[in-house]
């Protein structure tokens, strides 16, 4: 009895993940005029790649996937070299980390939009406004995913005793030299982890995208444009795309997530 | 190797006092052990001449050389932390030779040194383990040998021992005390265990309060203890201190009077501390301080017999050689056993 | 030994950043929220006013109060009670906790392209229902409590995940020994739940009200993506609708600071608990 109930449960749960993922697959594979049939199918009739060579041959598509990775990847090597330093300094300063703490968590909770706005406005008198090389964007999502980079890296670095660094430096390297050779090393995981999370979290933002790069869209707006357009074609296969990196990410903390140790990641 | 120097060093945290006054001059190839409680000032004392804090004032020096405000890593300071603070990242051949690569010696260089001090410390199967796969003692060892392997001007030790088990500390101390002897090498030693500090040191310096209250030979330390703390703190179990009242005629000790010949007078009157280590007394009725043992609360501890007694009325502990199951109901200890300190909060010993 | 100059050169890229793109379009929005676009007249209360007049506002902002106390609810009821499941001990537990966060990992955006293909009229929940012998429901219809709790129902399908993981780490915390000590005291298994369980998980809870409210007034995307500007507005997608196809930067300024104001009142209590998050 009570078995059949963590069957069910399970059942009931794997199908309302799963099958909304199925059908984002589905259609990236069914053709257009399938697509739009009503009733609609469950399975392809004739599964067929005719949507992503057209999505692939789209010049959208070069540029949007260009800009994505150029943005994500530039952000994070920002994000990274504002955050490390800061997050340092706050893990072994006890005094400075309160104020900075207060800081973050205050940028972290401000809505997109109330800032996306007046940066558009501020970035059309910069000329970075719908940047073709994204760099108006570029500082919006360094605003963005400093605090989360701050946070993993804060924690990273406490786990490194601040003895090994004293110890370092006893040993003849500079202060820069002993969080260079002991801290970095050790606190490796955690800077995966950040570089990760942030190249996500721009890799996935929409809010900002939308309001600075209006037609110059990196990837989200460009699904966006695509499903209001009606080409559920492209659109699937480009959703479908995109969910390939984020399935990356959960198949690398799937381990923690089993365990049920992932904290401190919530966005 | 060098001598070291301290001139008036003092650390501040705001009100509160880290290190006030500290004047010390460490000889030459010098083992100084630097004892007192949790608190005292002894770990400011090595951050300080380590580099790792600054000093609020004062001056430290390696032979000629002003280093106080020099960066830790241009001081050519050894230390070994409390915990070893061994690179976990890194093999035990990785962890010896970072300060040899940081000092940019060459690989034939740093692989002589290696070798030696490997040898010279037993390392040599364990090179290529990292720290977390090593035992305490171990750990110890390779701690020893980063800090030790660059030659050092001065070697600064942490309560090394105070992380293994009671079993290893009597062999890693008489180990240390030889490597340091051979080595010839100028070192403060911190620690918290007064016998550490009496076995291993030239000297001790005892400090309480950030403030440095004797510094001496052990056995001087021991047998003229500069003041009250100092009585209280050197010696297991610690001297009995008792309030008496000095005057012409003699001491009082509670309900206990005592004639005292002229040449044990101090120079003083009236309200005063005495104190008596617990092994001075002895089972002679006739001694010339006469306690009563209360034989119900003795403690045998194989070597030793440890009893409560009250002298005039106080309470002392007495401490007996070997197994005594019945203490005789009187002992007593000789006059000449007796100190005087000053019954202010200096506890001042009184000549 | 750390001078303090030192200290500030290394945090100074950071408050920069924080400071430049955070304080300043605060201000500047501050600025334009309080200017007359038209005169510019400051301070005046003219696009305040002007939003005020605009029914679609006061729509906006009834919704920005009620979806995310709505929301919220159904990801605490959901995340607690998978929560409560999953740290029970059986096989496939690691499984299916991974099956749970999974919707959390995908972007934004690829969910409510698929789950708006999923609640269109001629969508994949229509399908079903046909199938099964009911009728067709018009999920998105601008205005309509569905919609409205479509929204809802999207929004608690893409976060659930957050409240999970903060409750199931919450109830790792929770020794055995104190359900085991219930037990032996005669305590039933709504009586451990009820009397030890949720007490001792008040923390975890409170952590995840608090994380999953703020985030819940941002709201944007999801109304936007499912339903357009009009059909379940709130305060974001007002404000965007106001510079996006008006032009009107003031009143999308002033309606940006109201959500401001909102957002950053309600997230004290978060400052104050001081978890990184």
């Amino acid at each position: 009895m009570r078995r059949g109930l963590g069957a069910t449960a399970a059942l009931l749960l794997a199908a309302a993940v799963l099958l909304p993922l199925w059908l984002v697959v589905k259609q990236a594979v069914t053709p257009e005029a399938e697509s739009v049939a009503w009733p609609p199918t469950w399975w392809p009739a004739a599964p067929t790649l005719a949507n992503f060579r057209l999505l692939l041959a789209s010049v959208e598509l070069a540029s949007g996937l260009r800009l994505s990775l150029l943005v994500g990847g530039l952000t994070v090597l920002s994000t990274l070299a504002v955050s490390f330093p800061a997050a340092w300094v706050a893990a072994r300063r006890p005094a400075v980390d309160r104020p900075l703490d207060a800081l973050l968590l205050l940028a972290r909770v401000f809505p997109a939009i109330a800032l996306a706005v007046p940066l558009a406005v501020l970035f059309v008198q910069l000329g970075l406004y719908n940047d073709p090389g994204g760099r108006g964007l570029w500082l919006a999502h360094t605003l963005l995913a400093t605090p989360f980079a701050f946070f993993i890296l804060r924690a990273g670095i406490r786990r490194v005793p601040s003895e090994l660094e004293d110890a370092a430096q006893l040993d003849g390297a500079s202060r820069a030299g002993a969080v260079w050779r002991v801290t970095v090393p050790l606190a490796a995981p955690s800077i995966a982890a950040a570089a990760l999370l942030v190249f996500l979290v721009s890799w996935d933002e929409f809010a900002y995208a939308l309001v600075l790069q209006v037609t110059n869209r990196p990837l989200p707006p460009l699904l966006y444009y695509f499903a209001a357009f009606s080409y559920p074609g492209a659109a699937s296969a480009l959703a479908a795309l995109m969910l390939l990196p984020a399935l990356l990410i959960v198949a690398l903390l799937a381990p923690a997530i089993r365990a049920g140790g992932l904290r401190g990641s919530g966005r | 190797m060098a001598t070291a120097q301290f001139a008036r060093v003092s650390k501040h945290y705001g009100a509160v006092v880290g290190l006030d006054d500290f004047s010390l001059r460490v000889g030459d190839g010098e083992l100084v052990a630097i004892l007192g409680p949790s608190g005292c000032g002894k770990s400011t004392l090595l951050r300080l001449t380590a580099g790792l804090e600054a000093p609020s004032g004062g001056e430290i020096r390696i032979g000629e050389r002003r280093i106080d405000a020099l960066p830790a890593h241009r001081r050519d300071v050894a230390m070994v932390f409390q915990s070893y603070a061994l690179y976990p990242h890194l093999s035990v051949r990785g962890n010896i030779e970072f300060p040899l690569r940081r000092q940019g010696l060459g690989a034939t260089e740093r692989g002589a040194r290696l070798t030696q001090i490997a040898a010279a410390l037993d390392l040599a199967p364990l090179l290529d383990r990292r720290p977390a796969a090593l035992s305490g003692g171990q750990r110890q060892r390779v701690a020893l040998a980063r800090a030790l392997v660059r030659q050092p001007k001065l070697f600064l030790l942490d309560e090394p021992l105070s992380n293994l088990d009671a079993r290893l500390r009597l062999g890693v101390r008489q180990y240390l005390r030889a490597l340091q002897r051979r080595l010839h090498v100028t070192t403060l030693y911190v620690t918290h265990d007064q016998t550490e500090a009496m076995t291993l040191g030239d000297r001790i310096v005892v400090m309480h309060g950030g403030r440095i209250q004797q510094v001496d030979t052990p056995d001087a330390v021991y047998q003229h203890p500069a003041n009250a703390f100092v009585a209280g703190f050197v010696g297991t179990p610690p001297m009995n201190l008792l309030p008496a009242e000095l005057d012409d005629d003699g001491l009082t000790i509670g309900s206990a009077r005592i004639s005292l010949p002229a040449a044990l007078r101090p120079a003083a009157h009236g309200r005063l501390q005495i104190g008596i280590r617990p092994e001075a007394f002895g089972a002679s009725e006739r001694g010339a301080l006469p306690v009563l043992t209360d034989p119900t609360t003795i403690e045998i501890l194989g070597s030793e017999t440890l009893a409560r007694a009250t002298l005039g009325g106080l309470p002392v502990t007495v401490r007996l050689p070997g197994i005594v199951r019945d203490p005789p109901p009187r002992l007593s200890a000789a006059l000449a056993a007796l100190h005087f300190f000053a019954a202010d909060a200096s506890g001042a010993r009184l000549a | 030994m750390m001078r303090r100059a030192a200290c500030w050169a290394l945090l100074a890229p950071l408050i920069a950043v924080q400071g430049l793109l955070l304080v300043y379009p605060v201000a500047y929005a501050v600025r334009l929220a309080f200017t007359d676009p038209l005169t510019g007249a400051a301070p005046t209360l003219r696009n305040y006013a002007q939003i005020a007049s605009d029914p679609l506002f006061w729509r906006a902002a009834r919704n920005n109060a009620l979806l995310p106390l709505a929301s919220v609810a159904v990801e605490l009821l959901v995340g607690l009670t998978l929560a409560l499941w999953l740290s029970r001990r059986f096989r496939g537990r690691g499984a299916l906790r991974l099956l749970v966060v999974l919707p959390f990992a995908l972007p934004e955006i690829v969910v409510l392209t698929m789950m708006r293909y999923v609640f269109l009229p001629r969508g994949y929940a229509n399908a079903a229902l046909l199938a099964v012998g009911l009728p067709a429901v018009d999920w998105l219809v601008p205005g309509s409590p569905l919609a409205w709790l479509t929204v809802v129902l999207v929004d608690a399908w893409h976060v659930t995940p957050v409240v999970f993981l903060v409750l199931l780490a919450g109830l790792a915390g929770i020794p055995d020994e104190v359900g085991e000590a219930a037990r032996l005291d005669g305590a039933g298994a709504a009586a451990r739940l009820w009397y030890v369980t949720l007490p001792l998980l008040r923390p975890a809870l409170l952590a995840a009200l608090l994380l999953r409210g703020v985030d819940a007034l941002r709201l944007f995307a999801t109304p936007l993506v499912l339903t357009g500007v009009e059909g379940v507005p709130v305060l974001s997608s007002y404000a965007y609708h106001q510079w996006a196809d008006y032009g009107n930067d003031a009143a999308a300024a002033a309606a940006a600071s109201v959500l401001a104001v909102g957002s950053v009142a309600l997230s004290l209590p978060l400052l104050r608990q001081r978890e990184g998050w």
